[in-house]
């Protein structure tokens, strides 16, 4: 799923709510039938840690940390541990295509190697979903299509909800339902694989366009 | 849970070694805190053991004994007759030394016949308990200082050499010393290299003003042979006493067989000072009262009383380390704080990184303490490292001021110590911007900014802050010796911090308020963000604050001790060491001497006249007092002065002793090289006082009883060939002849105790 929308629009503040590092002002937020929204820190973080991953568009990794130990790192932390540290972590970075970047430290990868780290990290645990912020943003298309790649590979194969926050219409057509925010509202809710639906990707992407050159003209 | 040890561990040790430079400067901050806590507690302890360890060799023995040296006692007491009685018996022998007709003063030693007696006593008491040996000098004071008389000049005729006024020192060799060997600088012991009576052991600095070598002959004055040389000895063997022995330590001494007695005309045996051993040293109070019960002529010195001497220095040294402790502990707290701050602010992003994928605010707490901790780990053990090389550093100046060699020892307890209160400061102190860390909220991890500062709360800081002052106090209490104090320090330091924090943010929002920007746009935006980061910068300058005021108190007080020092000794002495003399003759020499010692900062010559007071002008009413009228205010005064006076309130002796020490000396000081005096009335004497007969009197009891006043005019009569020192400088200065008389003017009254400070200017050409 990908929440699309400008600058503003609230994306990110919708992923801070589901992965429970916001609280809202109204309305509830469940996570796996479970209602987060008055949750202690505490338990918040449990959460995070054991149903949710994350992936952010400055990749945010540990940079005194190797690949291997940046993604083994919740598992470490994990309350109740279901795989080995090391072990789980090889594993997921081998899935990944990095198994010959294990030792290396960030700054010896390159972006799409790190936002792939990124992503094993967010699956050391095996969450059921995953959030991404802009995972593609600061890298070239090569390196986007390796990541969003990535990404389909881990809902197919680990059964994982993928939310993407993007304002990219290329990333937006590859996902299954595409949510338009504008001004912190849902406008539009769309299955870009349907051929009609995906008419309506590309008007939208023309509306984008058009509203960005605007934009750049002003 | 031992994998996540070994992530906070690991991790902490990679940040520490990323951030090199940041690391590298808070590090130095702790090692630099720890290096003076170790080096001063690490010197404190070579000193204490050094001092303590040594006491029967520094002492010579258990007890030391020395017939009363400080002038006789005073006519009809016990004391004096019963001195006379010894003297009489033969037990003591007694010498005058006369000098011009005066008697100068009165020496007695302990003769053959006293020594045997003593021995026969302390068998008789203790059998087997006591051993005694005995040092003997070979002539009295003055011809020592003359330079003419037994002992006083030795002569190599290899080289042609000559040198004075040396400490000859009769011993017997087989058992001199009792503890602690002497041995040459290639090591053989005093026993060892005497084999006959007539070979001779010198100092290293006699040896090398005399250019002779081991094997070489040597000539003694009076003696009617010559010595050989056996072997050389370091001069730190004979200057044992804080302060004293200086001419040991200047121009040298020797040692001679106690059996060389025999190649002397007119010399028998005889002991200046005695040493005893004892069996069972615990036995040293009892049997040192015992003796001096016998022999109440003596002044003794025990091992006991050497370690009183020794535990004062020590408390001082002790006091000292902690106050220099404190103070770095402050310096360095203050910068553990500041620098775990500046961690924790940049590393914001990272942390909600963290608690976005798990970890706790705990955890984040405790992985910041663990990066603090091995950071104080660290810090401490560099600063062990660097207190051990400071030590080197001190111990030459530490050798000075106990007078021996100190052993270089790592001790264990300082460095203990150090890594202790270094790891704990550092992990404390860095527990607040810690706490902060732990605060941060995950969320900004999707919005990173450079201006969102973690803070702790105001509960977890109020916490904070207690379990800081707690684990402080207990250091400190470590340091002093009540619980109160501790607490006091700890809380005063508190406040006080608290105060200049306020202050300081108060101060700083004014600035950034109302410092006129100029219509700078820089300047504007630069006072803007100084008045939003109003608390952080009252934090940043608050750290720098209390550094530079804790360097300024360490200098200061390192200052103000050296003022104190050389102040007292100035007062005291006129400087460091004062070196007498009796003869004149020997100044030129001496100041040849000490032109080339190294370590001779700066030396002046004081010289002494002899002189008897002729009249009193007051200037208030010009009145003129003769000094039979001088007497009588004296004798009024001793009248007056109690208990201490009372008695001998009419004996023309005592009047006269007094009017002698107040009135019966003028000193002629250096006027290029003046002490610092504190006069409390008038004016000290100056450069410009050079040829005038200006003079400052020193304030006493006698000076109030007579009412000298500035701007009074003393005339003396110089008593030259019935002076002390006068005469032997007459002709060389003006108006030091004998029968000269000289009228001065009271330019000024100095607080008392000090010889120097009574001074008359024309006694010495500018």
């Amino acid at each position: 799923m990908a929440l699309l929308g400008h600058r503003g629009s609230g994306k990110s503040t919708l992923l801070g709510l589901i992965g429970g590092l916001d609280a809202p002002t109204s309305g509830k937020v469940y996570i796996d039938g479970v209602d987060i929204t008055h949750l202690k820190e505490r338990a918040l973080t449990r959460i995070r840690n054991e149903k949710i991953g994350f992936v952010f568009q400055a990749y945010n990794l540990i940079p005194t940390l190797t690949a291997l130990e940046n993604v083994a790192l919740p598992v470490q932390f994990a309350r109740q541990r279901r795989f080995s540290p090391s072990q789980r972590a090889q594993e997921v970075l081998e899935m990944l295509g990095l198994s010959d970047r294990l030792d290396h430290r960030p700054a010896q990868l390159s972006g799409g190697q790190q936002q792939r780290v990124a992503i094993a990290r967010a699956l050391a645990n095996n969450p059921p979903l995953l959030l991404a912020d802009e995972p593609t943003g600061n890298l070239d298309t090569e390196a986007s299509a390796v990541v969003m790649t990535a990404l389909h590979d881990v809902r197919r194969n680990m059964n994982t909800t993928v939310v993407v926050v993007t304002h990219d219409m290329d990333v937006a057509a590859q996902v299954d339902r595409l949510i338009l925010l504008v001004d912190g509202c849902v406008v539009e809710d769309i299955d870009p694989r349907s051929s009609a639906q995906l008419a309506a990707v590309k008007q939208l992407k023309e509306q984008l366009d058009k509203s960005k050159s605007a934009g750049a003209q002003a | 849970m031992f994998e996540q040890i070994a992530f906070y561990v690991g991790h902490s040790l990679n940040d520490l070694c990323v951030n090199g430079r940041r690391t590298f400067f808070a590090l130095l901050c702790i090692a630099a805190g720890v290096a003076a806590i170790v080096s001063l507690q690490t010197l404190a302890t070579m000193i204490d053991a050094t001092l303590r360890g040594n006491l029967q060799a520094n002492n010579r023995g258990d007890i030391q004994l020395q017939v009363v040296t400080a002038g006789p006692p005073e006519p009809g007491s016990r004391l004096y007759a019963r001195m006379q009685r010894a003297v009489n018996d033969g037990f003591l022998n007694q010498e005058v030394a006369n000098f011009f007709g005066q008697d100068l003063f009165t020496e007695y030693r302990v003769s053959a016949r006293g020594l045997a007696e003593i021995r026969r006593w302390l068998d008789t008491q203790y059998p087997g308990e006591v051993q005694i040996t005995y040092r003997q000098a070979l002539g009295n004071m003055l011809s020592l200082v003359l330079g003419a008389g037994n002992g006083a000049t030795v002569t190599a005729p290899a080289t042609g050499n000559q040198a004075t006024h040396l400490t000859p020192i009769l011993i017997d060799a087989q058992v001199y010393p009792f503890y602690s060997a002497v041995t040459s600088l290639d090591g053989v012991p005093l026993a060892a290299l005497f084999k006959s009576p007539s070979d001779i052991v010198l100092s290293e600095n006699l040896a090398d003003t005399l250019d002779v070598k081991v094997g070489d002959v040597v000539h003694v004055t009076g003696a009617s042979v010559d010595f050989t040389l056996r072997g050389v000895v370091p001069v730190e063997a004979e200057v044992k006493t804080i302060g004293l022995d200086a001419l040991n330590a200047i121009f040298g001494f020797y040692y001679l067989d106690s059996r060389a007695v025999q190649y002397f005309n007119n010399l028998e045996t005889q002991a200046n000072v005695l040493y005893l051993q004892l069996k069972d040293p615990a036995r040293v109070e009892e049997i040192d009262r015992a003796i001096l019960r016998q022999f109440p002529y003596f002044d003794s010195t025990t091992t006991e009383d050497l370690e009183q001497v020794y535990a004062e220095l020590a408390s001082n040294l002790n006091q000292l380390v902690t106050v220099m402790g404190l103070l770095s502990l402050l310096i360095g707290s203050i910068g553990i704080v500041n620098t775990m701050q500046v961690i924790v602010r940049r590393r914001t992003l990272e942390v909600a990184v963290l608690k976005t994928i798990g970890l706790q605010a705990r955890q984040v707490t405790v992985l910041f303490l663990v990066e603090a901790f091995i950071m104080g780990v660290v810090g401490s053990l560099a600063g062990i490292v660097l207190g051990w090389g400071t030590v080197f550093v001190l111990k030459s100046a530490a050798e000075v001021f106990v007078a021996q060699q100190l052993a270089f020892q790592v001790a264990p307890g300082p460095a203990l110590n150090g890594l202790v209160v270094g790891t704990l400061v550092t992990t404390v102190f860095g527990f607040l911007p810690t706490l902060s860390a732990g605060q941060v909220r995950p969320a900004i991890v999707l919005r990173p900014s450079d201006a969102i500062v973690p803070k702790a709360g105001c509960l977890g800081t109020l916490a904070a802050l207690v379990l800081m002052m707690g684990a402080l106090i207990l250091i400190v209490r470590g340091l002093v010796d009540s619980w109160q104090t501790a607490i006091a320090i700890i809380v005063g330091a508190f406040v006080a911090a608290g105060v200049f924090y306020v202050l300081l943010t108060i101060l700083i929002w004014l600035v950034g308020r109302f410092f006129p920007s100029f219509g700078v746009v820089d300047l504007t935006v630069a006072l803007r963000q100084m008045r939003v980061g109003r608390r952080r910068n009252a934090t940043t300058l608050l750290a720098l604050v209390v550094g530079v005021f804790s360097l300024s108190v360490i200098t200061l007080f390192t200052d103000t001790i050296t003022n104190m020092l050389d102040y007292a000794l100035n007062e005291g002495f006129g400087g460091n060491a004062v070196v007498t003399t009796i003869n004149p003759m020997m100044i030129p020499r001496l100041e040849e001497t000490l032109g080339a010692m190294e370590g001779v900062r700066s030396y002046q010559v004081t010289r002494s006249y002899g002189v008897r007071l002729v009249s009193l002008e007051r200037a208030g009413t010009g009145e003129t007092l003769t000094a039979n009228d001088v007497r009588g205010l004296m004798r009024e005064g001793i009248a007056q002065g109690g208990l201490m006076y009372g008695e001998a309130a009419d004996r023309p002796r005592l009047v006269d002793q007094m009017m002698r020490s107040a009135l019966g000396n003028l000193g002629g000081i250096d006027l290029e090289n003046l002490p610092r005096t504190n006069v409390v009335a008038g004016r000290g004497l100056t450069r410009d006082d050079a040829g005038a007969p200006a003079l400052v009197v020193t304030e006493s009891d006698a000076v109030r009883w007579i009412g000298i006043n500035v701007g009074d005019r003393l005339t003396f009569e110089f008593t030259g060939g019935g002076s002390i020192f006068g005469s032997s400088t007459g002709g060389e200065q003006e108006g030091s002849g004998a029968g000269v008389t000289i009228t001065f003017e009271v330019v000024g009254i100095a607080e008392g105790g000090g010889m120097v400070n009574m001074g008359a200017a024309p006694y010495k050409r500018p």
